[in-house]
């Protein structure tokens, strides 16, 4: 091979180092992620709590010492939930565990498939007294919470919050 | 002995093949990444559709008493016509899923065929009493 030869061979070497270089580029323009602020996540479990606090259900209530208490029909969930972390916060032992069992059915039909969820409930800033069901979530989840004033008037209040995950199974 | 003109052209030849592969290559990439690019700004655009929909569904006074608290029979009443100018005249579908009654109704426009993208979320279906329910909104552009 002459000189010439091999400036030939440098041309075409540096022009295809180029070109992989721009092929680089372009493929990194194509496939850039889109961008997601998890504003939509957020709105999701908002959406499924107001839902799912405003749903009534008929026939729940609590075992004590053997006895069912029955709150009235119609109660909401939300309602409900309120008065459990009430009750449970001065009276641990009560069983809530069929009522809670309703709550997540319902709750878990709400979701969409492949969709986790997690409720909670306590005073704010308190330990935790309601735990539906009984899972940890993930560190990325979208959560919505509202906290009330206490049933009564006196005390200091209830925080109730909702997470959501994605969960494929 | 080699002709000099013939070790010439066989150099030119390797720089011509070298520039082929190359630009063969360069504009490959090019075409996919362009095609991939539009493919997802198209589902973007309907998915955003997607979504005007679903809050449209969720928040419009005409049908709703509150945000996520929907008159079924406000919304059935209003039909698709009510929506067609939130979908901008795409085809959509809107189904709303009772959850306490295990009843499904759709409200839906245009020929539904093409690329899809679906925005889903819970409500609340008002009445006596106030029931759970489910609302996709779904967009299709031929």
């Amino acid at each position: 091979m002459n000189a010439d030869g091999f400036e030939a061979l440098a041309d075409g070497v540096l022009l295809f180092v180029v070109l992989a270089l721009a092929i680089g580029a372009v493929l990194t323009w194509g496939g850039a992620p889109p961008t997601d602020d998890g504003a939509w996540g957020a709105a999701y479990a908002e959406d499924v709590r107001l839902a799912l606090f405003r749903t009534p259900l008929d026939g729940l209530g609590y075992e004590d010492d053997g006895a069912f208490v029955v709150v009235p029909a119609g109660t909401t969930v939300e309602t409900f939930l309120r008065i459990e972390v009430h009750v449970r916060s001065e009276e641990p032992s009560l069983d809530f565990s069929a009522a809670n069992a309703r709550v997540a059915a319902l709750a878990a039909s709400l979701l969409r498939p492949g969709w986790a969820f997690l409720l909670v409930g306590g005073e704010p800033g308190g330990p935790e007294v309601v735990r539906i069901p009984d899972v940890r979530p993930p560190p990325t989840r979208f959560e919505s919470a509202w906290t009330y004033p206490s049933l009564d008037g006196a005390g200091p209040g209830v925080r109730l919050a909702f997470a959501a995950w994605l969960s494929p199974r | 002995m080699r002709d000099v003109s013939g070790v010439q052209a066989v150099d030119d030849l390797a720089l011509l093949a070298a520039a082929v592969l190359a630009f063969s290559l360069f504009f490959g990439a090019f075409a996919e990444a362009y095609v991939a690019r539009e493919a997802r700004a198209r589902g973007e655009r309907l998915e955003a559709l997607a979504d005007d929909l679903l809050a449209a569904v969720l928040d419009d006074p005409r049908w709703t008493v509150g945000h996520g608290r929907i008159d079924e029979g406000a919304l059935l009443a209003a039909g698709s016509e009510a929506l067609r100018p939130v979908a901008t005249g795409l085809p959509f579908e809107i189904v709303v899923w009772n959850l306490a009654t295990g009843s499904r109704w759709t409200v839906a426009d245009g020929d539904r065929a093409g690329t899809w993208r679906t925005a889903a979320t819970a409500a609340s279906l008002i009445g006596d009493p106030t029931e759970p329910g489910r609302i996709a909104a779904t967009v299709w552009e031929p």
